[in-house]
């Protein structure tokens, strides 16, 4: 079963006397363990995309279906517990939460989600392994680097183990090399753990290692290629 | 625990703030310890004074009837006396006369008021003896008499000379000779012009009461035990239609309508530091949430329900609160506490004399901090620091992660 199914999906937003439509109409299916970017020029519509199937926003026409869930019918609340269960994000600022270590930051949804205090610990070990940043667990944030911040945020997304995890713009506050290693690392995680990534990105790197590319231009997927 | 973390660290984050924040709550806490001991420390004064000099916080006396010519004499005062020092152990017991009457010097005549008493025990409780400006207080001597300094004035008499007393006896007019044994200024005109104080023997002798007193009071330690204590006289003692038993707010209702209406007043100013400290609150609150838009859209993303960021802010709002209640009692602790003990001289600003519902007041106010309305401010303070975080924790549950997300 997909993890997402999105259905004539538009979204219109008003900007001063202008209506903008972001999205013209989307459908599109992400299966288990896609490594899929979402490319396209600003303003395409991708980071909207992104939100929708989120629940962080909601459409203005169409459904979207997050684990057979229409994100319609299960409200606010039961959104923002399909995102606590079933969803992980990251952002392109890293958005971590500052007063928090590396350690609490990737053991903050799993605090959420009342884990016990030994399996959160297995896990966020893991993760935290598993991003490259052993070590480095009590350093807060603001004494990271940004590549180390960013791995921080892909292991608070997968600590969880969620269906699908959401990177916006992963690698675009990031240089060159940091961006590769951050992508190679996703892009492990993908293989060696099954764990599904949607991106929204204009990064060639992202391409590079995505076995689908999904391109949209002024809110229609105009190309759906998969490798 | 995680709210509680997060709050904590979110408190530490911006010190600055959070200090300057718990200033203001601490320095309202202590400014409300401040003017409610000293209100107190005045209503204790006033309280003191009224029931040292007229009365008593527990009183013993016949029914009043304004009609009738003469008090009535509570006749078997010894033993009266005696139950009310078995009740109430810890307090001093007096027992007193009063009389109107002529006091007739060589130079002329005055209608006083006299106070007749036992001048060992009074001196404990009245403050005449500690105000005499000329001669030494009553003793067991049964023809002294001490006067107010304008009355010995009035009627051109000093130290030693002798004076004379008339007022109702059993059968007619009795007079008696007494000598001044000093004199004294209480700062009331009322009380310097026309008071003065005799023994109570010469009194009961004057006016044939044998034992008989018009007034047994028992005087305590704190007002504050004034309801309890005379619940318990009341059920100790036969009171009946020749015998009442008051408390001084109602043996003394002016006096008891004053305080109430000095601590209602102190409300109106309890309220304005309240309302400031409150908004003070509100805006910090607020700007911490404001300026963290972003951080809680985040949390909003990964799943926090809006209830809980609700929950993070009103957290916070109660750690401020008890760190910066803390803080303020210890503030209002050093600063009431030794006036407490050394008192806090208004000599100065009274210009000499103090005078309160006709009652003369001491220069010297001593702050009493009640435990109980110090557990009622702290409280207070507490539940008001929560209270004024309501709304920027409603505005949190409000919040659209997608703008927040936006936010720099």
């Amino acid at each position: 079963m997909a993890i997402v199914a999105t259905q004539d999906l538009t979204k219109q937003y008003q900007q001063g006397s202008h209506t903008v439509h972001a999205l013209r109409g989307v459908d599109i299916t992400i299966e288990p363990g896609e490594f899929t970017a979402l490319m396209g020029p600003s303003g395409s519509g991708k980071t909207t995309l992104l939100n929708l199937i989120g629940g962080l926003d909601a459409p203005t026409g169409g459904h979207v279906v997050v684990d057979g869930q229409d994100l319609a019918t299960i409200g606010s609340a039961g959104r923002s517990r399909m995102r606590l269960e079933r969803l992980g994000f990251v952002f392109q600022a890293y958005n971590l939460i500052p007063v928090l270590s590396a350690y609490e930051n990737a053991e903050f949804v799993l605090l959420l989600r009342g884990m016990s205090a030994a399996e959160r610990r297995r896990k966020v070990m893991q993760v935290l392994a598993d991003v490259g940043l052993e070590g480095m667990e009590k350093r807060r944030p603001a004494e990271l680097s940004g590549g180390q911040q960013q791995r921080v945020a892909v292991a608070r997304a997968i600590a969880g183990e969620p269906a699908l995890v959401l990177a916006d713009e992963p690698t675009a506050n990031l240089d060159t090399a940091t961006g590769y290693a951050l992508l190679d690392t996703m892009k492990e995680l993908n293989e060696r753990l099954g764990v599904t990534f949607l991106f929204a990105t204009h990064d060639p790197k992202v391409m590079e290692r995505a076995n689908r590319v999904v391109r949209l231009v002024d809110g229609r997927v105009d190309e759906d290629i998969r490798r | 625990m995680l709210l509680i973390k997060l709050a904590l660290r979110n408190l530490r984050r911006n010190l600055r703030r959070t200090l300057i924040t718990t200033a203001a709550i601490a320095l309202g806490l202590s400014l409300l310890m401040f003017s409610s001991s000293g209100t107190d420390g005045i209503c204790n004064n006033m309280i003191a004074t009224g029931t040292g000099s007229q009365a008593g916080h527990v009183v013993l006396q016949g029914p009043e009837d304004p009609t009738a010519e003469r008090i009535p004499v509570l006749s078997d005062a010894p033993a009266l006396a005696a139950t009310m020092a078995a009740t109430l152990p810890d307090a001093t017991i007096t027992q007193r006369v009063f009389i109107d009457g002529l006091l007739a010097s060589p130079a002329g005549t005055m209608g006083v008021g006299i106070g007749a008493v036992q001048p060992g025990v009074e001196a404990a409780v009245n403050k005449i003896d500690d105000r005499l400006v000329e001669g030494t207080y009553l003793d067991d001597d049964p023809i002294g008499i001490v006067l107010g300094s304008t009355l010995a004035e009035s009627l051109d008499v000093e130290l030693g000379d002798k004076v004379v007393l008339m007022a109702q006896g059993p059968d007619g007019i009795e007079s008696r000779l007494f000598r001044v044994k000093g004199t004294f200024t209480m700062g009331i005109d009322q009380i310097d012009g026309f008071y003065g104080q005799i023994t109570l023997p010469a009194a009961q002798d004057l006016m044939g009461l044998g034992d008989g007193v018009h007034q047994i009071a028992a005087h305590l330690d704190s007002s504050r035990d004034t309801r309890r204590a005379t619940a318990d006289a009341r059920a100790a003692l036969p009171v009946g239609p020749d015998l009442e038993v008051l408390s001084w707010q109602e043996a003394l209702p002016a006096l008891a309508e004053y305080v109430a209406a000095e601590q209602a007043e102190i409300w109106i100013v309890y309220t304005v530091i309240f309302f400031m400290v409150g908004l003070g609150i509100v805006n910090t609150v607020l700007m911490s949430v404001l300026e963290r838009m972003r951080e809680l859209g985040v949390m909003l993303a990964l799943g926090t329900a809006p209830r809980r960021l609700a929950g993070l802010v009103l957290t916070e709002a109660a750690l401020l609160g008890v760190f910066a209640s803390a803080v303020g009692v210890a503030l209002g602790l050093a600063i009431v506490l030794p006036l407490s003990s050394s008192g806090l001289d208004l000599s100065a600003l009274t210009g000499g004399t103090m005078e309160v519902a006709g009652l003369p007041l001491d220069f010297t106010i001593y702050p009493d901090l009640d435990p109980a309305k110090l557990a009622v401010y702290i409280v207070g303070v507490w539940l008001l620091t929560v209270l004024s975080a309501v709304y920027p924790a409603y505005k949190a549950t409000t919040l659209n992660p997608v703008e927040c997300l936006k936010h720099r």
